[in-house]
């Protein structure tokens, strides 16, 4: 059983109906007005529904069908490094501006790939902010903090 | 024929001051530098550079948007070819015979034969999006709310239709990627919908947070899984093709032309569906299929050619009647909103210049693309030297500052975050993202379409078939669905897919 429940089918189809019934639950107090006048409410409980019965259909054939493709291997840990490097980014920004934030943001994506070499890293991250911070704060104007505010 | 030529000329003399060529040979370039990049497509390209053109005047910033556009393009069949390793989707099949050229010692013919199907191609379509574009403005006088919509539901069941591997899963991806579309203020009552009480959601999902999220950070990882080691790039002796290659590349590389011309212009088509066609058409007609896949020329020309003229002949629709096919064009949409032009099909008589100036810059492009791919072919090879540990934080920080240029908003990168995980838990469940992204796309326009089509018709649904626009392609979409899901075609479908 539990085999079958890994199925990419049956976890795909888990998933959607999860949005779905999410879209409907939340669409449910818009107001859905009739046909003639359709409210803000009409077309998402319309299309959430649609979803949320697929999603069922899609996840009871993976589940029954003889046979299904199994979830195929995965290791989370790049994804988590590169996650923490944006989150850092997104962080550190505003408050201690694009230099701490791309500094901080190379540091923890780049330990999604061995081997971390951490001279290596230190170089990398200073180049990639000085160019990010030559082209964009300067080259272009935009206007982002270089140091915080 | 003035009325194609005078148009062209103003559009040339647009498209040639100094100015413009300066910013479409930097696009081309820069889009060739980060196409060159494993796992970076055109849309991540794009996306990531788009607060570069903010300071441009509206022309410069579209000419050399478009430039990125072909340029990353062009960068993915390089690779293809050199190291065996698609830069991009639409250069896939580039690399069946382009690599097993290389290997046959033949690496700089099927360089040169690749750029120049490109130009030809590039050539051929830019004088069809001219001829085109004027008519299609003409017929889109025709279009009103029902057509919209029709056209719309057409676009996304051709979408489905295209997609690789389950139809179902492809469908499902296209009503989630709908519903992510109506997040936010509801234009017609102000009612805001899925916004969990976060006002910076009350303007929507961006787009470019999404196309991050699912197309770059998602993409990362998923390489990184993989511990990737790149092949040796194969040596480059010479660029000439022998008369005998040339021979079987032009008539596969006008065919090619036509084939990506065609389906270019139908939504989630473009360069992707156009290369693939191409090359199965090819094999097809050769005389001796089984040298495809051992390095035929015509297996290079054809794909190559194609997904060129597809990726320009999918501007026609962005541009008469402003629908995105694919997420390319999406971009270029939201391009010209940031630079206050209304897309649709008032773009051609208001603004001429930028009309016309772009459409003549795609030839312009395509000419730089030659120049820049086959003499400095050795700087794009020592780019692929460079380890992928130093690329992709490289790759994330421009992605980081692109995010947050757009609206200088930290709540944007922290969706891209958000959409990173979707999109690898996508990767692992085998569900296309693509659907999803032309979902997200057309969904605000669909149901305003649809609203308005109903007020209309006083709530009678069947104003959908009583018009003969609306109606025709309302039956093709059923058509094309009921095709794809008879058991012959899905057989062949899928076969064509593995292939």
């Amino acid at each position: 059983m539990k085999g079958r429940l890994l199925r990419t089918g049956t976890l795909a189809g888990g998933l959607f109906v999860l949005f779905g019934l999410l879209a409907v639950t939340l669409a449910w107090n818009y107001p859905a007005g009739d046909l003639r006048r359709m409210g803000p409410g009409w077309v998402p409980v319309a299309l959430g529904a649609a979803l949320a019965v697929l999603g069922g259909g899609i996840g009871l054939a993976g589940l029954f069908a003889r046979e299904g493709a199994a979830l195929p291997e995965r290791d989370p840990r790049p994804l988590f490094w590169l996650l923490l490097g944006v989150a850092a980014f997104a962080f550190l920004l505003e408050r201690a501006g694009l230099i701490a934030a791309i500094l901080a943001c190379v540091g923890f994506a780049r330990l999604g790939e061995r081997p971390y070499r951490p001279v290596e890293t230190a170089v990398l991250a200073a180049f990639l902010a000085a160019l990010g911070a030559g082209i964009f704060v300067y080259g272009l104007g935009l206007p982002i903090p270089l140091f915080g505010r | 024929m003035s009325e194609l030529f005078d148009p062209l000329l103003l559009g040339f003399g647009v498209a040639l001051t100094p100015v413009n060529v300066f910013w479409c040979l930097a696009g081309a370039l820069l889009g060739t530098l980060i196409g060159v990049l494993p796992g970076i497509g055109p849309v991540a390209t794009i996306a990531m550079l788009l607060p570069v053109t903010f300071s441009l005047e509206p022309v410069g910033a579209l000419i050399m948007l478009a430039g990125i556009y072909y340029g990353a393009q062009y960068g993915g069949s390089t690779t293809a070819i050199l190291v065996n390793m698609p830069g991009e989707s639409s250069s896939v099949v580039t690399c069946l015979d382009g690599h097993a050229m290389a290997r046959n010692g033949r690496a700089g013919a099927a360089l040169a034969i690749a750029a120049l199907a490109s130009f030809f191609a590039g050539t051929v379509a830019t004088l069809v999006v001219a001829l085109a574009s004027p008519a299609m403005v003409r017929f889109a006088q025709l279009f009103q709310a029902p057509e919209y919509f029709s056209l719309m539901a057409f676009g996304l069941v051709a979408a489905i239709v295209l997609a690789h591997g389950s139809v179902a899963k492809a469908v499902a991806m296209t009503l989630l990627g709908l519903v992510l579309g109506l997040v936010g203020t509801d234009v017609n009552s102000g009612q805001l919908r899925f916004t969990f009480g976060i006002p910076e959601l009350s303007d929507g999902i961006g787009f470019v947070p999404l196309a991050m999220g699912l197309f770059a950070i998602a993409e990362i990882a998923v390489q990184l899984e993989r511990h990737f080691v790149r092949g040796q790039s194969a040596a480059i002796e010479g660029l000439w093709p022998t008369r005998a290659e040339l021979r079987e590349a032009a008539p596969a590389a006008a065919r090619g032309t036509l084939v990506g011309s065609i389906l270019g212009v139908l939504p989630g088509g473009g360069a992707l569906l156009s290369s693939f066609a191409a090359y199965t058409l090819e094999k097809k007609l050769s005389a001796h299929p089984e040298r495809f896949g051992k390095g035929a020329a015509a297996g290079v020309a054809a794909p190559e050619a194609a997904n060129n003229a597809g990726a320009q002949t999918s501007f026609i629709p962005m541009l008469t009647l402003g629908i995105p096919p694919n997420a390319v064009m999406a971009l270029m949409i939201g391009a010209m909103s940031i630079h206050g032009i209304v897309p649709g099909p008032q773009v051609m008589t208001r603004e001429p210049a930028l009309f016309w100036g772009l459409i003549a810059s795609m030839w312009v492009g395509n000419l730089m693309l030659v120049i820049i791919n086959l003499p400095l072919i050795g700087l794009w090879v020592s780019l692929l030297r460079v380890p992928y540990r130093l690329l992709y934080p490289a790759i994330l920080v421009f992605c980081c500052i692109g995010v947050y240029g757009l609206n200088n908003s930290t709540f944007e990168v922290a969706l891209a975050l958000a959409f990173g995980v979707l999109g690898y838990v996508f990767v692992k469940l085998g569900c296309e993202p693509a659907p999803l992204l032309l979902g997200f796309i057309l969904g605000p326009m669909m149901e305003e379409n649809l609203r308005r089509a109903m007020r209309i018709s006083r709530g009678d649904p069947l104003v959908f078939v009583e018009r003969p626009i609306s109606l025709a392609l309302l039956v093709l979409a059923v058509l094309l669905l009921v095709a794809v899901l008879a058991p012959s075609v899905r057989r062949a479908r899928e076969k064509a897919f593995v292939e």
